[in-house]
Order: C-alpha cells, then sequence, then structure tokens
C-alpha cells in the first residue's frame, strides 16, 4: 500500500500503516475458512456457458454465493430476469454492509468511500466493526482486510477454474465459509443489541430455510435489525 | 448472450448495493446507520445457520446434527477467544470423529 493510498484514508501514514496491517493479519487466516468455496464457484465458472465472462464477474459480482447462485441458474436455463434476481436477492445485504460504514466513513473524500465499496463484502466488514479505536483505525483495519480478500478471493475462484472443485467434495468443507462467519459475529454478542439480533436471525433463519438464500438472508435481517432496534430501545 | 447480460446486471446491481448508501453517508441518520449495523450482523448470524440446516453428507446419518455440533464446538472456542484456524480444525475435527461415531451407530 503506498503512501498516497494511505493518505486518502484521512490519518497520519504511520497510524494509517498499523491499522491496515492489523487488518491484513486478522484477514489472512480466514482465507483459509473460503478456500473449498472459492475452488467450487471456481469449478463452476469453468463449466459455464461464457467462462471468461463469468471469471471477470467474480471482481464485479464479488461474493460468492450470489456468483455460484447465478451461474446455477443460468445453467439450469433460467433467462435474464431469474438470474438477475437470483443474484441480487443475494448481495442486496451489501447495502447493510454499507449503510452500516456510513457513520465511519462520512468524513472521508468521496474517492475513499468508493475504493471501499468496491473491496465490500462480509469478512472485511465484520472485521472492521469488530475492532476497537477511533474512525480511522477501523477504516484502516477495514482496508487491510478487504486488501488480503479482494488478492485472495479471486486467486483462489482462479485456481478453481483450473483444479476444479477438489476440497469442495469433502464435505465438511462446506461448513467452513459458514463458520468463518459466524466467528466474526461472536464479538457482536457480547452487546445485547447484537446478541438480541443475532438470535432473532438465526431463529428466523431455521424458520425461512426452506426458502431460496436471497429471500431467507433478507427475512433473517429483517427480523435481526427488527431485534437490535427493540433491545437497543429496552436498554435505553 | 443471456449469461453475459445477466453476470452485467448482477454486476451492476451489487455495485449499487456497496456504493450508494456509502456515497450517501452525511445524509443518513444514525437510526438507519445502527440499524443496518445489527441487520449485517443478523446476515452473518443467518448464514452461519443456514450451512449448518443445509449441510449434505450421504455417507453420514443425521449429517445436519453432526454439522450443527460441529460448528457449535468451534463457536464456543470463538467465544472462548481462540482463532480462526483453532476453531476450524476444531470444527473439522468434531465432525470427523462425529461421522465416525454416527456411521458406527447406524
Amino acid at each position: 500500500m503506498t503512501a498516497s493510498t494511505l493518505r486518502v484514508w484521512n490519518r497520519p501514514a504511520e497510524a494509517s500503516r498499523d491499522a491496515v496491517l492489523a487488518g491484513s493479519r486478522a484477514m489472512a487466516p480466514m482465507v483459509v475458512g473460503y478456500i473449498p468455496f472459492a475452488l467450487l464457484v471456481g469449478a463452476a465458472v469453468a463449466e459455464s456457458e461464457r467462462p471468461l465472462a463469468s471469471w471477470l464477474a467474480t471482481w464485479t459480482i464479488y461474493g460468492g454465493a450470489a456468483h455460484l447462485a447465478v451461474l446455477e441458474a443460468l445453467d439450469s436455463g433460467a433467462g435474464l430476469a431469474a438470474g438477475t434476481v437470483v443474484g441480487l436477492m443475494i448481495n442486496a445485504r451489501l447495502t447493510a454492509y454499507s449503510a452500516a460504514m456510513a457513520g465511519v466513513w462520512r468524513s472521508v473524500p468521496t474517492r475513499s468511500r468508493v475504493l471501499a465499496a468496491l473491496a465490500l463484502t462480509d469478512a472485511p466488514w465484520a472485521l472492521a466493526r469488530n475492532g476497537a479505536g477511533d474512525e480511522a483505525t477501523q477504516r484502516g483495519r477495514f482496508a487491510g482486510a478487504a486488501l488480503v480478500l479482494w488478492i485472495a478471493w479471486p486467486t483462489l475462484v482462479s485456481v478453481g477454474v483450473l483444479v476444479g472443485p477438489v476440497l469442495g467434495e469433502i464435505p465438511v468443507a462446506g461448513l467452513l465459509p459458514g463458520l468463518t462467519l459466524g466467528f466474526l459475529v461472536v464479538p457482536q454478542l457480547r452487546q445485547r443489541p447484537g446478541l438480541v439480533a443475532a438470535t432473532a436471525a438465526a431463529v428466523a433463519a431455521v424458520g425461512f430455510a426452506h426458502l431460496p438464500t436471497g429471500p431467507a438472508l433478507l427475512a433473517s435481517a429483517v427480523a435481526g435489525a427488527a431485534g437490535g432496534c427493540m433491545a437497543h430501545r429496552w436498554i435505553r | 448472450m443471456t449469461t453475459i447480460l445477466t453476470l452485467v446486471a448482477v454486476s451492476v446491481g451489487s455495485l449499487a448495493f456497496r456504493i450508494v448508501p456509502l456515497l450517501c453517508a452525511a445524509r443518513l441518520p444514525e437510526g438507519v446507520i445502527r440499524t443496518a449495523g445489527w441487520a449485517g450482523t443478523s446476515v452473518l448470524a443467518a448464514i452461519t445457520v443456514r450451512a449448518v440446516l443445509h449441510h449434505q453428507d450421504g455417507s453420514v446419518p443425521a449429517a445436519t446434527l453432526g454439522a450443527g455440533v460441529s460448528v457449535g464446538v468451534g463457536l464456543l472456542l470463538a467465544v472462548r477467544g481462540r482463532s480462526v484456524v483453532t476453531v476450524l480444525l476444531s470444527a473439522v475435527g468434531c465432525y470427523t470423529a462425529l461421522a465416525v461415531l454416527l456411521r458406527a451407530v447406524a
């Protein structure tokens, strides 16, 4: 990360570097949990009707579940509208992440916010949210984590294109991405609204287990957000 | 052509989901930002739960049970402050042991 890049996070370079390194170090081991899933997505990319376009979408869709769901929908004969809805329903959660980051990022220039948005996905968002420190530290931690995943995810998907779903055929590997994200929820449980939100979402996820991923995640998000709001008001 | 158009549409939509709230950051009320945070946490919790509920392993009877226990063990270790690598390896070890046990019982 160059000095000019660090300056756009609106912090003296040295302090930013520490936060960026902390975010990178926290993110690096989590990549392990994503390996089987990335290989699975890569294998789907290789088998798709348009492998090059599907591979390039790794950077633009930038969400394994949505990417895989779109490719599977297209493979099963879904049209433009159906395939688009499937992908967007799953990635709609990014709106919540982006909005939740607004407080920490509103003081930085637009180009910094655009850069952050391009690399926004589950794990970097949660990592930045979980750590202590002022706004600049949180931004730096996000930048470090996001940079690691921005490099690692497309690399792993590309490996999957070449070698196929090697680890994806081991059933327990399918649990690792979910557990990695669960690991990131744990620090949120120390505050009552976070605990209530996660519990409500978990219950909703069980209740909506029969739904496709997109609608089920949206329903769980609504249930969890409502629970968090109620807990927040109750505490006040 | 449908494949390319669909990928472009999902890419543009995903980009909008990511960028629009951050570009409107100055105008978002604190209540919305706070609620969005809980919604995000909720999504992560729901993804974890769905990973268990939709776990499939034809070689193990009651595989969902094994998955639930393994993820539960992993999360318990996370609560106790263990690293993510320890959490993942423990869950894999637990699942492997339970798979052997469940196969033997069946």
